[in-house]
């Protein structure tokens, strides 16, 4: 995060009620990142907030470890590799701290410390006597089901794009590239008038322009625009609305290609800095191929995040789980699953392979994907993991506008940014791909 | 036989690209691209050869390139 959205003064306050007093009798203080930059500045805000006298810092004892009886003594402590202070203070003190805070842009939230449990359950640590326990598979963990949803495409926009939160994101991709690698791009689709499009076939003695309709499914719900033009003013169905488009042709209109022109135009891409390269394609190969991770770590490392379909090689209603393959079952490739309007996995939809990296990583909508297709016909409704892949995509790009992230940065924001399902992570890892709010 | 052939390079050796390039040439290997940001480089090369090839300082792999596609139910 480079830069908090918070602005000063109007953070998280717990208000000064009876159900906020502290069961420690101790409060925790947030610092702003700006005051979390500069240690003197935690110490001395911590001082002037609370009107503690005594303030420890964990940087000054050795290996920065607190030591806790010195602690004790003083009236407040912060934790300076944290940019958090934790100050003990009775009901009266900390309303007038909590009151002090809120005017304060150097503190982002003032919370009373909480006891912490184990997860088998409080009664266990508040009880005396030890008492021999049953065996059970209960983890502690109580699942609150929530009401079963359904998505629908509505004349606003799809559901895909309702699902993942896109609608409700300020982030649109602006200054983000995004390339899409497949059958390329109906260049004269008047959804995509106007906008920046670099495009480049790497297939012999085929042009840019897609005979197929594929890449020009795929680069819609990518990038796809914010208002469809009327006539006919269709909903909408691109996730990173403003994002920079780089169309590279690796497919044949036939709907297949070699890996020399796939590499040809990973290189291309990572050469023109795209954030994001996103390939809804594959081979049904188990075995991790050594030249696609390898590519898959050096895009990393030069700020390109790969995503790829996971492949739709399942068949789970009679059973058959399928298998992620080349080049989603490389480690350093991001592996996408393809979901249904009810947040279920799509049947088709491959399950991580047991080789090292032959894993899902993240889902997203897959079935019944309504986007771009070339004209006359101009939208078609389609499923498939490669469906599932430019959401992903598109999410990404909005996520590393938003924060500016890349490479395994931009990886990890994606992953812990993904809303979990109840499903297993083999078939939906870190479960669907959320757009920032 | 002749296959399509993708050859992988060690990231030390990426600076110098061109000279794994002129030492697979020299094997028998026809290099249609060299991708230096990936450090891929592609062509053919008659797979008897193959080991040869992976025998040359700086490449970590060689395999014989492979078609991919749309999957399978997409494409209709």
């Amino acid at each position: 995060m480079t830069s908090s959205t918070t602005p000063p003064g109007n953070g998280h306050y717990a208000a000064a009620s009876a159900e906020s007093a502290s069961p420690t009798g101790r409060y925790v203080l947030v610092l702003s990142d700006e005051t979390f930059a500069r240690e003197a500045d935690q110490v001395e805000t911590l001082r002037s907030v609370t009107g503690a006298a005594n303030v420890a810092s964990t940087s000054d004892y050795e290996w920065r470890a607190l030591d806790v009886d010195q602690a004790a003594s003083a009236d407040a402590t912060v934790f300076a590799d944290l940019g958090i202070g934790t100050v003990r203070a009775d009901p009266d003190s900390a309303a007038s701290i909590m009151a002090a805070a809120a005017d304060d842009p150097r503190v982002t939230a003032v919370e009373p410390e909480q006891f912490m449990y184990a997860l088998s359950g409080p009664e266990d640590t508040r009880t005396e006597r030890s008492t021999v326990r049953t065996p059970t598979t209960d983890t502690g963990w109580s699942t609150v089901r929530a009401a079963p949803i359904e998505f629908h495409d509505t004349s606003e926009a799809t559901w895909g794009l309702q699902a993942t939160g896109v609608l409700d994101s300020a982030a649109t991709g602006q200054g983000i590239r995004v390339a899409v690698l497949d059958t390329g791009l109906d260049l004269r689709h008047p959804d995509f008038a106007g906008r920046e499009i670099s495009a480049r076939s790497f297939v012999s003695e085929e042009p840019a322009q897609d005979g197929n309709g594929h890449g020009t499914h795929c680069v819609g719900t990518s990038c796809g625009p914010e208002n469809p033009p009327e006539p006919p003013g269709s909903r909408r169905y691109g996730v990173a609305t403003r994002a920079e488009i780089l169309v590279g042709k690796v497919l044949g209109d036939g709907g297949s290609g070699t890996d020399t022109n796939i590499l040809a135009a990973i290189n291309w891409a990572i050469g023109n800095d795209c954030r994001v390269i996103s390939m809804s394609l594959g081979a049904e190969t188990r075995a991790v191929s050594r030249r696609y991770e390898t590519v898959g770590q050096r895009a990393l490392n030069r700020g390109s995040l790969i995503v790829a379909a996971a492949g739709n090689n399942a068949e789970r209603d009679s059973g058959n789980p399928g298998f992620v393959g080349v080049p989603a079952n490389s480690p350093s490739i991001m592996a996408v699953a393809a979901l249904d309007s009810r947040l279920g996995i799509a049947d088709f939809s491959a399950r991580s392979n047991p080789v090292d990296g032959g894993q899902i990583d993240i889902a997203a909508p897959g079935v019944d994907v309504y986007s771009s297709w070339p004209m006359e016909r101009r939208y078609r409704t389609i499923s498939g993991t490669s469906m599932a892949t430019p959401h992903v995509s598109g999410i990404a790009a909005l996520w590393a506008q938003r924060t500016d992230a890349a490479g395994e940065a931009l990886w990890s924001t994606l992953i812990r940014g993904a809303q979990r399902l109840e499903l297993p992570g083999v078939d939906v890892g870190a479960g669907i791909a959320k757009a920032p709010s | 036989m002749t296959d399509e052939v993708v050859v992988t390079v060690h990231d030390e050796w990426l600076d110098h690209i061109d000279t794994v390039v002129q030492r697979l040439r020299r094997i028998g290997m026809r290099v249609d691209r060299v991708l230096e940001l990936v450090g891929m480089i592609t062509g053919s090369l008659a797979s008897e050869y193959f080991d040869d090839a992976r025998a040359v300082p700086g490449v970590v792999a060689v395999e014989r390139g492979e078609t991919l596609r749309i999957p399978p139910g997409e494409n209709q």
